[in-house]
Order: C-alpha cells, then structure tokens, then sequence
C-alpha cells in the first residue's frame, strides 16, 4: 500500500518504491532484447550489481 | 435491534440483525445486542465520492484533485486513517470533505481510525485506485 503525504490540505500518494523497482526491472529485461551500446550495457550490469547489493544486505 | 461481533481486542469485525452465536463466533469474539436499526448504524460514517461509496472507485492519474464527502450524524469530529496516516477531520453539521490529489498512482484505503466505535466496511470504507 502506498504511503501518503499531507501537502496544501490535500492527501497526495508517495510513489511505491518496490512498484518503481518492478518498472525498472522489467525495462532491463525489456533492454536485453535490443542490441546495446557499451554504455547502455554498463547501466544494465550497474542496476544488476545494486541489486545483488541490496539482496545481500537482507 | 442490531447485533455487533467484536474481535478479541474490541474492534467491530462485523455487524447485522440477525446473527447466529454459535455460528460467527469465533475464539475471543464476543457479541453485543444494540437497540439500534440496522441503517442508522450502518450510515454512523459514510465515505464518498460524488456520491458513490460502498465500492473501489478508479480515477485516472493526474485527473486532478478528488474530494471525499465524510458524513458522521451528530459527531463534531472523526478520525479516518487513509493508508495508515491518522487524520482528525473537524466536522461541520457532522460533515466534511478531504482532499486527494492524483498526481502519482496508487490507491487511497480511507476508513475509520476507532475500529472500536466504527465497523470498517461497507460505506465506512472507501478505496480509491488512481491510475
């Protein structure tokens, strides 16, 4: 469930941090069906490290 | 005359007119008799947007902001917990509004902070999906 945040009297939702995560795992997946320039590579394999990372330090 | 379950800590679960106690109840549950009709308690806090309420109402992200009718009859104030924030609406002739904004998407579950008070169901509860 999002959170919220109170701003000018009105209730605004907080973007979901795992929903965001999901995205951007899904375009990586998406990536690797197109050839990729080094650089493009470089932060497909920088997102997979961060992802290692944060799996590890569960 | 109307019959409330209420959990082991004394929070409404649910509520009727006629409810069977060997049938509903279960461990820690206990049953209350209220000299009260079935709609009068039902309608002690209603939820809405442009008046529907009972039901999950999608809007599309950045549509603009949304207002939520709060109705409580004979109350100066209530409590409603929207996604887990607790926040205390001054009520005006036992009514007020809340803002909501659809900037991100997501979905708002708006419903009573005092379970024990309010059953959180029907037209007490309110979801609204933006997306």
């Amino acid at each position: 469930m999002n959170m919220v945040a109170k701003s000018n009297g009105k209730f605004i939702l907080r973007a979901d941090a795992a929903a965001i995560a999901r995205n951007r795992s899904a375009q990586d997946r998406e990536s690797l069906n197109i050839p990729l320039k080094d650089e493009e590579l470089r932060v497909l394999l920088t997102n997979i490290l961060l992802r290692l990372e944060k799996l590890e330090q569960r | 005359m109307i019959s409330l379950v209420r959990s082991a800590d004394g929070t409404i679960k649910t509520f009727s007119e006629f409810i069977d106690p060997q049938s509903v109840l279960g461990e820690g549950e206990s049953l209350e008799v209220l000299n009260t009709a079935f709609d009068e308690f039902a309608k002690k806090l209603v939820l809405s947007h442009a008046g529907r309420s009972g039901e999950t109402i999608v809007v599309p992200r950045s549509s603009g902001d949304l207002a939520v009718e709060v109705r409580c009859p004979g109350e100066n104030g209530v409590s409603l917990d929207i996604n887990g924030t607790v926040e205390m609406l001054p009520l005006i002739d036992g009514q007020a509004a809340l803002m909501l904004g659809t900037e991100e998407a997501g979905a708002f579950v708006i419903k009573p902070a005092d379970n024990r008070k309010y059953c959180p169901a029907g037209q007490s509860l309110l979801v609204i999906e933006v997306v």
